[in-house]
């Protein structure tokens, strides 16, 4: 339950006490499938992936931006050019 | 006419040679979608589309070039980007979500002057195998509302199928095209990753994402596939995909070994069966091995949930998605804000990725899963070296009926088993339709190809298509 | 007395730079700030749903430079993860940044002392946004101009013992960088910061204690400060029995103090892992010999050649190699005109004087122009006090010192039988001066030389002068 705890919090999510119950059943089950994996033997050598050279990446040409508007069209608040958060305390 | 029963290609043909408007054909469309909006298959109609059906008329009558979808209707699932228009992922969390700019796929098929004539019904934030997680209310599949249409682009299969559509974009991570496509009868295809850009598409599982078409026939699917296609400078994980025309006078299918024992230990249906019977008159027949194949399911629920928990992290309350009221700190809006938008499928996935990735499992989960997909995509690459495609149902059976599976999410997962490999290994799949089973449901049949083999693999779909009709080759 | 003299103070640091990049590091906005807050933004670096980073170019041979600059290995085979974590100023709630394939790795620096501090890796990552704090009411307010700037991090190993060394270190860093044109470093601006991880070992010990972090300090002299408290600090908790706490403390420049930042209730977990929308790249040998070509001598080897090849004191040779600009300009005057000493003393004395801003500046006139002048005045066709209105003059105008001056009439024109005419005069006149000049010359050629310039309106070439009164007399 505390694993589910540090789960929530990873998440931002947060449940019922049953919720939480019915969320813990689901989840040992998924696990019980996918566990199936970590209990495979490998061979060597499947640690890489295909990368692509330096001449795929993009040029450091500047393209056109935004405006602000548009940028904060979806924003559920706004102030003064920027979307607004709750005092962010550090 | 009835358009509804008319195919992409025919649709296309039939505009431009001004034998209809296209006009006449998006207000036929429009129609039909009002007539099945109890489908649930639809969720908005664009009726901007009629304005630009006349400009394309206009185009025609001029004699000007045309796209080579001049007029032809075309929905999208709720999860691409149409600058102007709505786009909520069929979750609660997006319901005001207005799109900013306009995903390249919607920018290619307006290139080529299509008509963009509404979005269509999801799983939410692609996560599931019904369209049942749904802000809209579950989507019913067309050819019997009792059942579900598949998921979790279940809206855009069961507009094609209801004939609201010719041709409906979907995008698939782990089957999301193939499972519905099978479903409802119709032709869906997920081709090489990297073939069609994701720039736009809201991403669920990046590295397994890819968006298509979801048409009636095999033909127009390949003539929308190759308009979406292309590399992009807006998605580094783009190809260039030159659908080489590798085509052969026979080709050899192989049977998965492993795929097919677990279909028979689940399934005691003997369509498939009968039907490689039929096939070896055309094709020759081969047992492959892909020893680890059936590792690629646990390996997808590791993986895509895990990419799925960084991209929804996005959404937080802050920058373009709801914000929960009566909310006293920066945390309680995240938390209250998320915990109200998202709904249940997609929290568990959230959570179970978190899970993979948290600190003391990454290394047992993630990167063991990402060891396994790179496992598989060799073996799969052997094994094509023995056969042109792979055949194999594209699920253990027919649509099921809404509800239920719902509480079952494992089962659900399950449905997953034929249609992830292709996504785990990048490789091009589809699925099309073969036989009715006895509810009266259709049965897909599924073609796995090597990586950019998609000429190839729609050129034995129509063999194979051709082969079970007893129609002459 | 000091509890700290017990102790050894070890310490690693953090350093951040931002690129010197025409655009971010992801999108193609451009890499510069401080305009109208979410001006200079697009969907990638707000993280709009759909939108999908695309990697500069430069920014990964900046950073591979950096690398080469401090002795690094360069990965030839790199990754870009997620670093997942909820925080207003970075829109994805990811960081994209590097973990387990860095660019460049290993490295070090040599302090003036001989001593060398390791590097441990040089990777690049995306800076986040600025928020703006207005009160517990309003809330804070979030741009993302800066957000997705393009970023190195270095880290050290925890080689550093005092707040000099740190100090001598990254102003070693920030020369450095500045002279490759990797980053321009301004700390005032934030474009380069440091964080510093400090932890005390009892004398003789080998264990290290726990240490703290302090973030984001953008002066030597509050790293200095910093530095300094914080040893105190900790050497006074131990010293009183207590136990240094993991945490992470903000600097405060004004209080001269450091606090501990609210903890978070929960232990960070970033759970990294590989950015599926970017695909890990090869750096090849042929890279980086393309990118070393474009490489140039870094000041401190350029010191040496000015102090041991152009015999310059000690104290030139560091005002000269101050800026990558100044050192250049100082070596192409060199080439127009091989006078080192004399240019260093115009760039020092007259030169650095007409620079307003010392950060950034060209100089007025051109390397070629001012090494005309100075030859000038070093042939003695113009003296020092003309030379230096004639510079003003070439400031003013742009034109060819030579030909300005000769439009100007500033030239020295008198000729020989001008000079002679008045050498004959002199000895006509005064004999005194014929003879004294034969006893002791030394003593009367200045009263000669000036008898002749003051007849000349100074005109006169006075090594001329002294040749012919030799001649003469």
């Amino acid at each position: 339950m505390d694993k589910i705890e540090h789960l929530e919090y990873l998440s931002k999510l947060e449940f019922t006490g049953e919720e939480k119950e019915n969320f813990k059943k689901e989840f040992e089950n998924i696990l019980k499938f996918v566990d199936e994996i970590a209990s495979l033997e490998l061979p060597e050598g499947l640690d890489k992936d295909t990368p692509i050279t330096l001449d795929d990446l993009r040029t450091d040409e500047p393209q056109a931006s935004i405006p602000q508007e548009e940028a904060l069209s979806n924003a559920p608040k706004q102030k003064d050019g920027c979307y607004l958060t709750p005092l962010v305390v550090e | 006419m009835n358009f509804s029963e008319l195919t992409v290609l025919q649709i296309k043909d039939l505009i431009a040679n001004k034998k209809v408007t296209s006009e006449e054909v998006v207000k036929h469309f429009i129609k039909v979608c009002e007539d099945k909006k109890v489908l649930n298959a639809v969720v908005e109609i664009f009726y901007d589309a009629i304005d630009r059906a006349k400009e394309i008329d206009q185009k025609i009558a001029k004699g000007e070039k045309i796209g080579a979808l001049a007029g032809v209707p075309v929905a999208i699932k709720d999860n691409i980007l149409f600058k102007g228009k709505k786009m909520g992922c069929a979750s609660k969390f997006l319901q005001d979500f207005v799109a900013p700019y306009t995903s390249t796929i919607v920018e290619k098929l307006l290139k080529e002057d299509a008509i963009i004539i509404g979005r269509t019904n999801m799983d939410e934030f692609a996560m599931g195998s019904s369209c049942e997680n749904t802000c809209y209310g579950a989507c019913h599949n067309a050819l019997n509302p009792e059942y579900v249409a598949g998921g979790s682009s279940g809206g855009s299969a069961s507009a094609v199928t209801g004939g609201l559509v010719p041709c409906a974009i979907g995008t698939d991570t782990g089957g999301s095209i193939r499972q519905p496509a099978s479903l409802c009868g119709i032709v869906g295809v997920k081709p090489t990753y990297g073939t069609v850009s994701r720039f736009g598409i809201v991403a669920f599982a990046s590295s397994l994402d890819q968006a298509s078409p979801l048409t009636k026939d095999i033909e127009s699917s390949l003539y929308v596939l190759k308009i979406m296609a292309g590399k992009d400078a807006h998605d580094g994980t783009t190809i260039d995909n030159k659908f080489e025309k590798n085509l052969k006078q026979k080709y050899t299918l192989g049977v998965c070994k492993q795929l097919m024992q677990t279909f028979k230990n689940a399934s005691n249906d003997k369509h498939f069966d009968e039907t490689i019977e039929k096939l070896k008159n055309n094709f020759d027949i081969v047992e492959v091995d892909v020893p680890h194949i059936t590792n690629s399911l646990a390996s997808y629920y590791i993986l895509a949930p895990a990419e799925a928990t960084s991209n929804l992290a996005r959404f937080d309350g802050v920058k373009y998605t709801r914000r929960a009221e009566n909310t006293k700190d920066l945390e309680s809006v995240y938390v209250k804000s998320r915990s109200e938008g998202f709904g249940k499928e997609v929290k568990r996935r959230i959570m179970l990725g978190n899970f993979v990735l948290s600190s003391g499992y990454f290394d047992a989960y993630y990167n063991k899963a990402k060891k396994v997909q790179r496992l598989i995509r060799q073996e799969l690459k052997e094994a094509f070296k023995a056969c042109d495609a792979i055949i194999m149902p594209t699920t253990f059976g027919t649509a099921f009926k809404l509800g239920e599976k719902l509480n079952n999410p494992l089962a659900m997962y399950l449905e997953d088993l034929f249609t992830v490999p292709a996504n785990i290994a990048g490789i091009p799949a589809i699925s099309v339709p073969y036989a009715t089973a006895d509810n009266g449901l259709p049965l897909g049949m599924q073609f796995f190809a090597d990586e950019r083999e998609e000429e190839k693999m729609y050129d034995i779909a129509k063999t194979f298509e051709q082969t079970i009709k007893g129609g002459a080759l | 007395m000091s509890f700290l003299e017990q102790y050894d103070v070890v310490i690693g640091l953090e350093i951040h730079a931002e690129l010197n990049t025409k655009t971010k590091v992801f999108c193609g906005c451009k890499n510069q700030f401080g305009q109208t807050p979410n001006t200079n933004t697009c969907p990638v670096c707000t993280g709009m749903p759909g939108a999908l980073p695309i990697l500069n170019k430069h920014a990964v041979e900046l950073a591979i430079k950096s690398g080469l600059s401090f002795g690094c290995e360069i990965s030839p085979y790199s990754v870009f993860e997620r670093k997942n974590y909820f925080y207003p100023d970075l829109s994805k709630a990811y960081q994209i940044s590097q973990l387990v394939y860095p660019l460049c790795v290993g490295g070090h620096i040599t302090l003036d002392s001989g001593k060398t501090i390791r590097l441990n890796r040089i990777h690049l990552e995306e800076d986040a946004g600025k928020l703006t704090h207005l009160g517990k009411a309003t809330g804070s307010l979030v741009d993302y101009n800066r957000g997705g700037t393009p970023l190195i991090e270095m880290v050290t190993e925890p080689d550093l013992s005092s707040a000099n060394e740190a100090v001598e270190f990254l102003k070693k860093v920030r020369e450095a960088l500045i002279f490759e044109e990797i980053a321009n470093c301004k700390m005032e601006e934030g474009g380069m910061r440091c964080d510093v991880n400090l932890s005390l070992m009892k004398k003789g010990s080998k264990e290290y204690g726990t240490r703290t972090e302090m973030k984001n300090l953008n002066s030597f002299k509050s790293v200095q400060r910093a530095i300094e408290y914080e040893a105190e600090r900790q050497a006074e908790v131990l010293a009183s029995g207590g136990v240094i706490v993991q945490e992470t403390r903000k600097w405060d420049d004004e209080k001269g103090e450091s606090f501990a930042m609210r903890s978070k209730e929960q232990a960070q977990d970033y759970r990294y892992f590989p950015d599926p929308d970017l695909l890990p790249i090869q750096i090849s040998k042929e890279n980086i010999e393309h990118i070393k070509s474009e490489m140039v001598m870094l000041p401190s080897d350029r010191r040496t050649r000015y102090m041991e090849e152009f015999g310059l004191p000690e104290y030139d040779a560091q005002i000269l190699t101050s800026t990558r600009y100044i050192s250049d300009y100082f070596e192409k005057c060199v080439q127009h005109f091989n006078a080192p000493k004399k240019i260093s003393n115009w760039i020092m004395v007259d030169l650095l004087k007409l620079v307003k801003d010392q950060e950034e500046f060209t100089f007025p006139v051109s390397e070629e122009h001012l090494s005309t002048i100075i030859k000038m005045v070093e042939e003695k066709t113009i003296n020092k006090t003309v030379g230096l209105q004639l510079l003003d003059k070439v400031i003013e105008t742009g034109k060819e010192p030579l030909a300005l001056a000769k439009e100007m009439n500033l030239l020295v024109t008198i000729t020989d039988e001008q000079i002679i005419e008045l050498l004959e005069k002199l000895k006509s006149e005064n004999a005194k001066v014929v003879d004294d000049f034969k006893k002791t010359p030394e003593k009367v050629i200045g009263f000669i030389v000036g008898y002749v310039m003051k007849n000349t309106g100074g005109k006169a070439n006075s090594n001329r002068v002294r040749e012919l009164i030799a001649e003469k007399f």
